[in-house]
């Protein structure tokens, strides 16, 4: 197959794919398989492997969502009343039905994160960086920035939403 | 009506010459290579669609198989279609539009897409908000 956009053979790649997301940054997704053309560098996913990298995504910025204190949520009729929308129109709203706002459910309940309401006010999008910190490009440069003593109290620490963002390298030094 | 008409059958190419229109793929086929999975994503739609709609893959499958192939321009509450060009690159491969408004969830939708020269494989080039 040639590239749409210079005609040139794209190349056929397994291994770890780099993406990026409005909450979470730059990320890696490991072993996916993807074509990439080596002069314009446009990248072609199969439905499958497009799949993987959205599901690895959405499981990270759920996992980073779990970690916020839940003092930091807040209710439906709290959101509405930040939000100045009536109840009716908040559980209508398409972008909120899809997840603009970063929420929780606690039991039946589903609790709004108050940053993320807020932004959604201002802007229309209430996704933001949930990690303070990018993941380092390599294992090297990994080890050489962070002491694992520094991830002990960051993860013992009372602001779990400063915690970086998880990829594998992160949790093998974690749980080392 | 009738001027709109005329302008559906000839398109003016970027040397000012008129040529003939080029026609759309039928969606019948472009529907059946993505029920098929015969079909690629572009990174950047991937990451435009998640952007704009928080939508992976199968939810832009499933608003693709929504679309129609009635003019977008003679209603743009229903229709979808928009216009085809020639590919840049391929000869003999042209490119579709679709515009699709409210056409799930209540969104906006701009694609387009190409089906490969081998005709065996459906590239969807764009996907985001119109």
């Amino acid at each position: 197959m040639k590239c749409a956009e210079c005609n040139e053979n794209l190349e056929i790649i397994t291994g770890d794919f780099k993406s990026k997301n409005k909450s979470l940054g730059n990320i890696t997704v490991p072993e996916i398989s993807y074509t990439k053309c080596n002069n314009c560098g446009v990248i072609l996913l199969d439905p499958e492997m497009a799949q993987k990298i959205t599901t690895f995504k959405k499981r990270r910025e759920i996992e980073l969502i779990k970690r916020i204190p839940v003092g930091e949520f807040l209710t439906v009729t709290e959101a509405t009343e930040v939000l100045e929308i009536t109840k009716q129109a908040f559980s209508k709203n398409n972008k909120i039905k899809r997840n603009f706002i970063y929420n929780i459910n606690m039991g039946k309940k589903k609790l709004y994160h108050r940053k993320s309401v807020e932004l959604f006010k201002s802007t229309g999008d209430g996704r933001f960086l949930l990690s303070k910190q990018q993941k380092p490009s390599n294992k090297v440069e990994f080890k050489a920035q962070y002491d694992l003593k520094d991830f002990s109290s960051l993860l013992k620490g009372n602001n779990t939403a400063d915690l970086y963002t998880t990829e594998e390298d992160y949790e093998e030094a974690a749980y080392a | 009506m009738a001027d709109n008409f005329k302008n559906r059958l000839t398109n003016v190419n970027p040397k000012g010459h008129t040529q003939d229109k080029l026609k759309p793929y039928p969606l019948k086929r472009v529907k059946g290579l993505l029920k098929s999975g015969h079909y690629k994503i572009n990174e950047n739609a991937l990451i435009s669609a998640e952007e704009d709609f928080n939508w992976g893959p199968a939810e832009i499958m499933k608003c693709l198989l929504k679309l129609n192939s009635r003019h977008y321009v003679d209603d743009k509450k229903k229709n979808h279609y928009y216009k085809t060009e020639a590919h840049t690159q391929f000869p003999n491969t042209k490119m579709d539009y679709y515009k699709a408004e409210k056409i799930m969830e209540g969104f906006n939708i701009y694609t387009h897409f190409y089906i490969s020269p081998s005709g065996d494989t459906l590239v969807i080039s764009s996907f985001k908000e119109l």
